[in-house]
């Protein structure tokens, strides 16, 4: 399996695709600093972002090999493996972006005004958290958005981006919850049904994804 | 291994494109595959290669290491020629210095040495189809799968071709292709698949029937009118002047009368095949 991610990770690297969707959210991130932020509502900024954010480089990288290349691959490792492989590419390039973009809102924010010694570790661990959820949700979303089952590149795109609006503002969306505990100013407990959610998400996504590629056959060429 | 009644189509509303295809394929077993355009030969290659699954039905007992040339390979990878190889060598499952000695031995085998610090994007596309026949030999497959590997390379590529697929099949290798030189591979003994309308048929020299090959010179007119004698699977011109035959063992007194028959023709080699 390091084999094949090494191979993944080569090809998305070289070939530069991951720079759109990277922009992208770093656009998104500092557009959402006006200053003066409170630690709470930034990593929750954070979190939200990285729904399409992440959604947009998984998709990337699912889509990254040219068909004739991935049938060489796939005969060599197995299609399963080699989706599983990209799909891991994807969260741990999108866990990257996370955790730079975390650190960059937390030390562009500060603590809430009237000088209540709020607990910093409490809002740190819920809004990490958060910015957890907004990650396995956006890499969720971006494998459910990507050949095989969304095939029509135009369809994928506005799929994404519609779904990333719904999950951000519905109140039953795991990301919505995660956010909402995070810029809660008062204690709070571990948001542990966000949490849970979203990982029972990205692994059922990521099944479904992983399963339905030795299904898919698309004309070479 | 064995395509255990496997079924496939593209959509849920299109047509089968396979339907109900049960094969076997012997280790060391030689076999082409052919067929009309759009009637499921690639599909059928790619499901044998592992590439993809069936809808219906399942390929069991596929050998381990695989290896699948494409027709046409693509240049849109971001490596040179030399990094793909290693890194498909690391897949195919060799380990530390190993892929990268390979991969510059089979380049030059393939005549492109000279191409291994390339990008792929600069490469000509028979240099890249190189790279494509590369991938499949450097980890010594037990089961390749050749959909046209041949088309765009040079001649001494494909000699070199021609001559690694005999090697493999030797070392008990499986190797299933398609090529539209009906000449191709034609001195070694092969199973034919004949695939269309959803199904494939299977002749020519199975495992059970014993074949013949029949070695002959100076036949005017070359290889010309032999494939239409009875029990003549292969007919193959490996140098001027020289035609090689494989017969069914059952046929074979047959088709000797006939070659015979024709004062000029001299019977250079009578063998017995796999």
């Amino acid at each position: 399996m390091s084999d094949l991610i090494r191979y993944q990770l080569a090809l998305l690297l070289r070939s530069q695709r991951w720079l759109p969707p990277a922009l992208f959210f770093a656009v998104l991130i500092v557009a959402g600093v006006f200053g003066g932020q409170q630690y709470g509502d930034s990593l929750g900024w954070c979190a939200g972002m990285l729904v399409p954010g992440a959604g947009w480089l998984t998709r990337t990288v699912l889509t990254g090999e040219p068909a004739a290349a991935r049938a060489c691959v796939s005969a060599a490792a197995g299609p399963r493996r080699v989706q599983g492989a990209a799909l891991g590419v994807a969260l741990g390039l999108g866990a990257v972006l996370a955790a730079v973009a975390g650190a960059f809102e937390w030390t562009m924010s500060s603590p809430p005004p009237g000088g209540a010694p709020v607990a910093l570790a409490a809002t740190a661990r819920d809004g990490a958290a958060a910015i957890v959820v907004g990650l396995l949700v956006g890499v969720a979303l971006g494998a459910l958005c990507a050949p095989p089952l969304v095939r029509r590149p135009a369809t994928s795109v506005l799929t994404l981006a519609a779904a990333s609006v719904v999950l951000l503002v519905a109140p039953w969306s795991p990301v919505n919850a995660a956010i909402r505990d995070a810029a809660s100013p008062g204690p709070t407990a571990f948001p542990w049904w966000p949490v849970l959610t979203a990982l029972l998400l990205v692994a059922v996504c990521g099944g479904v994804v992983v399963r339905s590629a030795a299904r898919y056959r698309q004309a070479l060429g | 291994m064995r395509l255990d009644r496997i079924a496939v189509r593209y959509g849920r509303r299109e047509p089968w494109v396979l339907r109900d295809v049960s094969l076997e394929l012997d280790q060391g077993q030689l076999v082409r595959a052919a067929g009309g355009n759009g009637g499921g030969k690639s599909t059928l290659l790619r499901l044998v290669a592992g590439a993809c699954e069936p809808d219906r039905g399942a390929v069991r007992e596929r050998p381990a290491r695989r290896a699948y040339v494409p027709e046409r390979f693509p240049a849109a990878l971001p490596f040179t020629a030399h990094d793909y190889l290693c890194h498909l060598g690391r897949v195919h499952g060799l380990h530390g210095a190993e892929p990268a000695r390979r991969a510059t031995a089979m380049l030059e085998r393939l005549g492109a040495a000279a191409f291994a610090g390339t990008p792929l994007a600069e490469l000509s596309k028979g240099t890249c189809q190189k790279v494509a026949v590369a991938q499949a030999l450097v980890g010594d497959p037990e089961l390749l799968v050749l959909d046209e590997a041949w088309t765009g390379l040079d001649q001494d590529a494909r000699a070199t071709l021609d001559a690694a697929v005999a090697e493999r099949v030797e070392q008990g290798c499986t190797v299933l292709f398609v090529d539209h030189d009906p000449t191709r591979l034609a001195g070694l003994p092969a199973l034919h698949w004949q695939v269309g309308d959803g199904s494939v048929t299977t002749d020519g020299s199975g495992p059970g029937s014993p074949n013949v090959v029949i070695t002959v010179t100076g036949r005017p007119g070359g290889a010309k009118g032999l494939a239409e004698l009875v029990g003549v699977s292969t007919v193959g011109e490996p140098s001027p002047d020289t035609v090689r035959l494989t017969a069914d063992a059952r046929h074979s007194d047959e088709v000797l009368r006939a070659l015979l028959a024709e004062p000029v023709v001299h019977i250079a080699r009578v063998e017995a095949g796999r």
